[in-house]
């Protein structure tokens, strides 16, 4: 990869900032687009995939809103940076584990990436940090209107926006807000929470999208149908949802730390204790410690580390991050070591921020 | 306190569940208070939903299912069995089987959201597109070299300017 390396850098989302940020982690609006005049991407060519492209990618290259693209030709990236990229939220695993030709673009500050050759075309995304959904939906706006100008979209006066797969038809507009529910998930107050959420048309998902299982408590709820209903509709929705979620959440939290507060406490410096001192740990382990120590920061009780430093170790820790971290191949044991090597090291001096952690 | 659940650990964790109007305090071990705390013990893979009603709406087209799409080439039994479309004119030539699909799976069959600002497309031209593309295809696989080229001229001058193959403008 070029310029600074992908893994040293700290994405938008990842600065803790925004509003709501003690329980939303970020605010994502994704576009579905297809260019006209061309098949859909499972059923083109290669030849014509390479030509769709080639025009995709020079649309992108011309848009003004986004000068700063830097483009990844993801038919030569080796996979770990591929994976890399999927654990930064910058494409989806469906885009990574894909073949042939097909690409992303993505601005400096990582909180633009436009996904070439995916299920459709053109797959938009805006990620900010907290639950700022007003400014990604108004940058998206800006996007969508510049690519268009370069690229004639398929659209129909019926459906819409058309696209590869009827469940992103019209708007081709998916909202998600990622949340972080330690407290409700404790209660399990949660899956009534959940149960009302897909009663009024929202899924809710794990941490890395579709089919993929809630880890640390973190939770992304999105919009489910894109056609009959406007995008300010759709914004709208979740701007009722998620922050009576958020009330919720926090409402259980105080009342946790109000009856059972040595139990909450205990919970929290015992992960604290075993991020510090493990020899061996897991991804999906250091992943619900990690969320136990940001619900300890976020309650006041762990006072030495701030979000920014454990959003950032949420990334860092992840199979692809060590490896580049690493500069080689790692085999999961070795991961689970190389895992906890680094977070001790990490902690060993704390309010230190643990990215530019360079290995010889 | 002993865990109500295996009777052996130390409880660990207490907490009140809150049932209709019923309070019940709730004293676990760590251990089983994590497997009996799962959240979310099946996130609904939408996926598998889809093929599910794909199913159901579509198997009454016993006939229609045997169409197959002039432009990408592809039958209602493909899209049933993928829930993906060749192409956008799938919307058109399965239109009577994907609007009780649409009605089920969204908010009605009809787009009430933004439009593009460009003026409408040319949707025979855009068509034909499709068409000769996937000619194009079968005469490269059929190394009918000559027709390749025939059908890439074409290609060429009805995407004209403003859709030509290799983004000359």
């Amino acid at each position: 990869m070029h310029r600074t390396e992908l893994y040293e850098r700290v994405g938008q989302w990842m600065t803790g900032l925004g509003r709501e940020s003690d329980v939303v982690i970020s605010s994502r609006v994704r576009l579905a687009r297809n260019a006209a005049g061309h098949r859909f991407t499972s059923r083109a060519s290669v030849e014509e995939r390479r030509e769709l492209l080639e025009k995709l990618r020079g649309a992108a290259e011309r848009c003004r809103a986004i000068s700063d693209m830097e483009y990844f030709d993801l038919e030569q990236l080796p996979e770990t940076d591929r994976q890399l990229l999927v654990e930064r939220h910058l494409i989806s695993r469906e885009l990574a584990e894909a073949e042939g030709p097909r690409g992303v673009a993505i601005s400096g500050d990582e909180s633009i990436s436009v996904m070439m050759n995916e299920e459709d075309h053109l797959r938009m995304q805006v990620l900010h940090g907290g639950f700022e959904l007003e400014e990604t939906w108004a940058l998206m706006s800006r996007l969508d209107a510049t690519m268009e100008k370069e690229i004639p979209f398929v659209f129909d006066p019926t459906y819409g926006y058309l696209t590869a797969c009827p469940t992103n038809v019209g708007t081709g507009l998916r909202v998600s807000v990622m949340l972080h529910l330690p407290a409700l998930a404790m209660t399990r107050e949660l899956q009534r929470v959940f149960t009302a959420a897909a009663k009024i048309d929202f899924i809710v998902r794990g941490l890395y999208g579709e089919g993929t299982q809630p880890h640390g408590d973190f939770f992304q709820i999105s919009n489910q149908k894109t056609l009959g209903r406007s995008e300010k509709e759709i914004l709208e929705s979740l701007n009722v949802v998620i922050p009576q979620i958020v009330r919720y959440e926090r409402k259980v939290r105080e009342a946790m730390s109000a009856e059972h507060r040595r139990q909450v406490e205990d919970r929290i410096w015992r992960a604290y204790g075993i991020l510090r001192n493990a020899r061996v740990i897991s991804s999906e382990e250091a992943l619900h410690l990690l969320s136990q120590l940001r619900l300890g920061v976020n309650l006041g009780i762990v006072k030495d580390l701030d979000a920014p430093t454990i959003h950032k170790l949420f990334v860092l820790t992840r199979p692809a991050h060590l490896q580049k971290m690493e500069g080689r191949a790692l085999e999961a044991q070795e991961r689970d070591a190389a895992r906890a090597d680094f977070l001790r090291k990490c902690f060993a001096a704390p309010g230190v921020p643990p990215h530019g952690l360079r290995q010889g | 306190m002993k865990c109500e659940n295996c009777d052996e650990r130390e409880a660990t964790v207490h907490y009140t569940e809150i049932e209709g109007s019923e309070k019940k305090e709730i004293h676990l071990c760590e251990e089983c208070y994590r497997q009996k705390a799962t959240p979310v013990q099946k996130v609904v893979d939408f996926a598998e939903l889809l093929k599910g009603l794909l199913h159901g709406t579509l198997k009454e087209h016993g006939a229609a299912a045997q169409a197959i799409c002039p432009m990408c080439g592809i039958s209602l039994a493909e899209f049933r069995a993928s829930g993906r479309f060749g192409c956008p004119n799938d919307y058109q030539v399965f239109q009577e089987a994907i609007r009780p699909l649409l009605e089920k799976i969204q908010h009605g069959a009809r787009h009430v959201g933004s439009v593009p600002s460009r003026a409408g497309t040319e949707l025979q031209r855009e068509n034909e597109l499709i068409r000769l593309r996937r000619a194009l295809e079968r005469a490269v696989q059929r190394e009918e070299y000559e027709e390749a080229a025939r059908l890439r001229d074409l290609i060429r001058t009805l995407a004209g300017n403003k859709d030509a193959p290799n983004g000359t403008v």
